[in-house]
C-alpha cells in the first residue's frame, strides 16, 4: 500500500501541486540521498535540509528509490573512483588526513570508498538532474501528461483491478 | 516492574553475557590465530587460552608459529605467555599491551602436522633477495678453475692456438677500419674531383682578371666600372674559397677520425691480450683470490643461510605508508582507507616483550638459552612512531656469546632494517675450505669470534661481516698437487688464525660480493717469490707474440690509410695553393685600379687647377 501511495502522489504532484521547482528539489536532493549509502552524517544533512526546505518529498522519496537502484548497479564504479580519489592522488592526501582527524569527519565516512565515490558523482549529478526534472514537470503539466492520459496502456492499467482496488480503499480510509 | 523489559531486555542480556562468558575465550583464541596466520602466512596455533576480566588479561598456555619456508618446522614455539590490555584502547576495538611475558621460547622445533597455509590469488612477481644473491653467493665452486700447477700450465699452454685470429678482437677492428677506409677513400675522391670542377671557374676568374686592362683606363667612370667588375671576380674568388674552406674541413676531419681509431687499437690489443691470458687460466700473479678460493664457499653459504631471515623480517613487516592495495568488497559495502592518526593508538601495538628460551633441549644437545626484549610490535609503526626493536642476548653451551640487535623501521616511504651480531668463542669443526680441485680441507677445531652488521634500506642490501679465526687447526684431505697447494698448506699449517671481511651487498639490481682476509697477504708474498718470475714470464711471451701477430696486420692498415691520406691532403694543398694564387691575383688588379682611380681624380684635379689660374691669369692681364 505504501508504495502505490507514493507512486499514485509521487504522479499526482507531477500534474499538480507543488511548483516544478519544488518537485526538482526534492527529486535531486533525493538522488544524492539514493547515491550515497544510508548512515552517514552528510545523508542525515541532507534530510535536513529536505525537511527544513519546502520541497516535495514524494519526489524526494521516489528519487531515493530510484536512485539506490541506480547507486546498486553502479557500485563497483564509485568503489574505483573512490579508491582513485582516496588512495592515488596525493595532491588529497593531507586533506583526507586532516579530515580523518577531525572529530565529527569520520562520521561521514568519507574514509570509505563507495561513500566517497558515489558523494562525488551524486553532486556531479546534483545540477543536472534538478534542471532535468525541473523541465520534466514543467513538459509533463503542458503535454507529455495529456498524452500519456490518451494512450491505451494508460486506460488499462487505469481500469485494471489493481488500480480500481486501490482506489477503493483509499476512499474507505479518506 | 515492567515484565515487558525482563522479558525482550534483560532476560536475552543476561543470556547473551552467558554465552560470551562461556565462549570468549575460543572466540579471542580464534581471533588471534586468524590474525597470527594473516600476519605469518603460516599457521598459528594457541593452546589454552583463557581471559581474565579484572584486570583485563590474557593467558595462554602454548603458542606455535610455523615457519613459511617449512611447514613441518616452527619458527618458535613458547611456554607459558601471559599479558595485559589496555582496558580503554580495547573499548575502541584495539589492542594494546603494554609488557608481554614470553617464557620457554624455543626456536625451530618440529610439528607434527603440516603448518604451510595454500596461498590463493596472485601474487605480485617480486624476486626474492636469496634468489637474487644465489648467483653472486652460491657460485663459487661453478667459477672457471684457475690452476696453479706451473708444469701443466707450460705443458698445456698453446699460445698459437690461443693467438687465433678468430680469438682476436684486434683482427677483427683492423679488417673493419680497413673496409672503413677503403669506403671513405671512394668518397673522399669524389670530393676531390668536385674541387677539381671547380678549377674551370678558377681559370675563368684568371681569364676575367687578364681581360681588365689597366691602360685603357683614361676616364675615371672607366675606372669606376673596371673596379666593379675587379669587386664581382673577388666575390666570386673568395665564393669559391668558401666552399673549398668547407670542404676542406670534411675531408680533413674524417681523415683525422681514422687517425683516431687506429690509434684506439691499442685498447683493444689491451683487452685482447687480458681474453687471452683469462683462457689461458694464468693465475692472477697478485694471488689475491687463493683466500676467497680458500674460504669462500663454506661462509658464502652461511651469509645466503641468514639472508633467508632478513627476507621473511623485509616481507612480512609490512611498510605503514604502503599504499592499500584495492579489494573487491561487497556492493555497497566499500573499502575502508585509513590515514595517519594523531595522538592516535595503532590497532595492535605490544609495547614490550620479554623473552626467555632457546632450542629445544631435547633435540639440541648443545643447548642455546636467548633472553632479552622486543620492543614496539605493531601494525603501524607511523602511528606509534617507533620502530620494532630487539635486544637479545645467548649464550650456547657455556662457552659461546651471542649479542645480537635489530631495528626495522617502517615508518618512513622507504622502510629501514638494521641488524648486528656479536658472536664470541663461536666453536668451529667441520667447516670446509678449499675446493675440490684447490686443497680440499676442513678446519678441525677452531675458535671464531664475529661481528655482523646489516642494514637493508628499501630495496637495497648491505652487509659487513668480520670473523676471527683463532686456535687454527686444519686436516687436509689430500696431498698437495703442484707447488702453489703446497705453498699454501705451509702457510696454513704455520698459522694460528687469520681475519675475514665479507661484504655483501645489492646496488640496484646486482648483487656482489667482496672478500678480504690477511691471509691474502701471507699466501701472496710466499707464492709470489716462488712462481711470480715464472707467471710473468709466461705473461710477457704471450703479450710479444701477440704484438707480433698483429704488428703485420696492423702495418698493413697503416700503410692503406698514409697512402689515402697523403692522396688527399696533396690534393687538397695543390688546390689550396691555386685559389691563394688566384685571389692574390684579383686583390692585385683590384689595387691598381684603385691606384689608376687615384691617378685620374688627381690628373682632373690639377687639370681643374690649372685651367682656373689661367682663367685668372687673363682677367688681370
Amino acid at each position: 500500500m505504501f508504495w502505490l501511495n507514493l507512486i499514485a502522489n509521487f504522479i499526482k504532484i507531477l500534474r499538480e501541486g507543488q511548483t516544478p521547482a519544488q518537485v526538482a528539489g526534492g527529486f535531486a536532493l533525493g538522488s544524492i540521498l539514493g547515491l550515497s549509502p544510508m548512515l552517514t552524517l552528510q545523508g542525515l544533512v541532507i534530510w535536513f535540509v529536505i525537511l527544513i526546505l519546502d520541497v516535495n518529498l514524494s519526489a524526494a522519496t521516489m528519487s531515493l528509490l530510484i536512485f539506490s537502484l541506480i547507486a546498486f548497479i553502479f557500485d563497483p564504479i564509485f568503489h574505483h573512483l573512490g579508491y582513485f580519489l582516496l588512495v592515488n592522488i596525493d595532491g588529497l592526501n593531507g586533506i583526507w588526513t586532516t579530515l580523518y582527524n577531525a572529530p565529527m569527519a569520520p562520521l561521514t565516512r568519507f574514509n570509505n570508498t563507495v561513500v566517497i565515490g558515489s558523494f562525488v558523482c551524486a553532486l556531479i549529478l546534483f545540477p543536472f538532474v534538478y534542471f532535468g526534472m525541473k523541465k520534466f514537470v514543467v513538459a509533463y503539466r503542458t503535454t507529455i501528461g495529456k498524452r500519456l492520459q490518451k494512450t491505451k496502456i494508460y486506460q488499462v492499467i487505469n481500469k485494471s483491478w489493481i488500480v480500481q482496488t486501490y482506489q477503493r480503499l483509499r476512499g474507505m480510509v479518506v | 516492574m515492567r515484565k515487558k523489559f525482563i522479558y525482550f531486555v534483560l532476560i536475552p542480556a543476561v543470556i547473551v553475557c552467558i554465552v560470551v562468558y562461556l565462549f570468549i575465550d575460543s572466540w579471542i583464541e580464534s581471533a588471534f590465530e586468524y590474525g597470527g596466520e594473516k600476519t605469518v602466512g603460516a599457521k598459528v596455533e594457541i593452546d589454552n587460552l583463557h581471559v581474565t576480566l579484572n584486570p583485563i588479561s590474557i593467558e595462554f598456555a602454548r603458542l606455535q608459529v610455523a615457519n613459511p619456508s617449512d611447514g613441518w618446522k616452527n619458527l618458535f614455539e613458547t611456554g607459558k605467555v601471559r599479558f595485559s590490555l589496555n582496558f580503554g584502547q580495547l573499548l575502541r576495538g584495539k589492542y594494546i599491551i603494554e609488557t608481554m611475558e614470553m617464557n620457554d621460547l624455543i626456536l625451530g622445533t618440529k610439528r607434527t602436522a603440516d603448518g604451510s597455509i595454500p596461498k590463493y590469488g596472485e601474487q605480485a612477481v617480486k624476486i626474492p633477495l636469496i634468489e637474487q644473491a644465489k648467483s653472486a653467493l652460491m657460485g663459487e665452486e661453478s667459477k672457471s678453475s684457475t690452476s696453479f700447477d706451473l708444469d701443466k700450465i707450460k705443458r698445456e699452454l698453446k699460445i698459437d692456438d690461443l693467438l687465433n685470429p678468430n680469438n682476436l678482437a684486434t683482427y677483427r677492428r683492423i679488417d673493419t677500419l680497413k673496409k672503413q677506409i677503403n669506403d671513405a677513400g671512394i668518397q673522399w675522391k669524389t670530393t676531390l674531383d668536385e674541387i677539381d670542377k671547380s678549377k674551370v671557374k678558377l681559370a675563368d676568374i684568371e681569364t676575367r682578371v687578364k681581360s681588365i686592362n689597366i691602360n685603357n683606363i683614361k676616364t675615371v667612370q672607366a675606372a669606376s666600372d673596371a673596379l666593379n667588375n675587379a669587386h664581382s671576380i673577388l666575390t666570386n674568388a673568395n665564393d669559391i674559397k668558401t666552399s673549398f674552406q668547407t670542404q676542406k674541413n670534411l675531408l680533413t676531419n674524417s681523415v683525422d677520425g681514422f687517425y683516431g681509431s687506429i690509434k684506439d687499437l691499442d685498447n683493444v690489443v689491451e683487452q685482447d691480450f687480458k681474453n687471452i691470458l683469462k683462457m689461458a687460466h694464468l693465475p692472477d700473479i697478485s694471488m689475491k683470490n687463493i683466500a676467497e678460493i680458500l674460504l669462500g664457499k663454506e661462509l658464502l653459504q652461511k651469509a645466503y643461510e641468514y639472508l633467508g631471515y632478513v627476507e621473511i623480517a623485509k616481507n612480512r613487516i609490512q611498510n605503514s605508508s604502503d599504499k592499500p592495495p584495492i579489494e573487491t568488497p561487497a556492493r555497497l559495502k566499500g573499502q575502508n582507507i585509513h590515514f595517519p592518526v594523531e595522538r592516535s593508538y595503532p590497532k595492535y601495538w605490544i609495547k614490550k616483550i620479554l623473552i626467555s628460551g632457546g632450542t629445544d633441549r631435547t633435540q639440541d644437545p648443545q643447548y642455546f638459552y636467548a633472553k632479552g626484549e622486543v620492543h614496539n610490535i605493531a601494525d603501524n609503526q607511523r602511528i606509534t612512531g617507533l620502530p620494532l626493536t630487539v635486544d637479545l642476548s645467548a649464550t650456547k653451551g657455556g662457552t659461546t656469546t651471542l649479542a645480537l640487535g635489530a631495528s626495522i623501521d617502517r615508518r618512513k616511504d622507504v622502510s629501514l632494517d638494521n641488524y648486528k651480531a656479536r658472536l664470541t668463542g663461536l666453536p668451529i669443526a667441520g667447516m670446509s675450505l678449499g675446493r675440490s680441485d684447490f686443497l680440499p680441507s676442513k678446519i678441525t677445531n677452531t675458535i671464531a669470534d664475529a661481528s655482523i652488521t646489516v642494514t637493508v634500506p628499501g630495496n637495497h642490501f648491505d652487509s659487513n661481516t668480520k670473523v676471527a679465526f683463532n686456535n687454527l687447526s686444519l686436516t687436509f684431505d689430500r696431498e698437495p698437487n703442484g707447488i702453489v697447494e703446497r705453498i699454501v698448506r705451509n702457510v696454513l699449517s704455520s698459522i694460528r688464525g687469520f681475519n675475514v671481511d665479507l661484504r655483501i651487498w645489492q646496488n640496484e639490481e646486482k648483487f656482489d660480493v667482496a672478500f678480504a682476509t690477511d691471509l691474502d697477504d701471507k699466501l701472496a708474498s710466499q707464492i709470489k717469490r716462488v712462481i711470480g718470475d715464472e707467471i710473468a714470464k709466461i705473461q710477457k711471451d704471450i703479450r710479444n707474440k701477440l704484438n707480433a701477430v698483429i704488428a703485420g696486420k696492423r702495418a698493413e692498415l697503416e700503410k692503406l690509410y698514409n697512402e689515402k691520406r697523403e692522396m688527399v691532403m696533396n690534393k687538397v694543398k695543390e688546390y689550396e695553393t691555386i685559389v691563394n694564387e688566384k685571389l692574390a691575383m684579383v686583390e692585385s688588379k683590384k689595387k691598381e685600379i684603385e691606384n689608376r682611380i687615384n691617378q685620374e681624380k688627381k690628373k682632373q684635379t690639377d687639370d681643374a687647377a690649372k685651367k682656373g689660374k689661367d682663367a685668372l691669369k687673363g682677367i688681370f692681364k
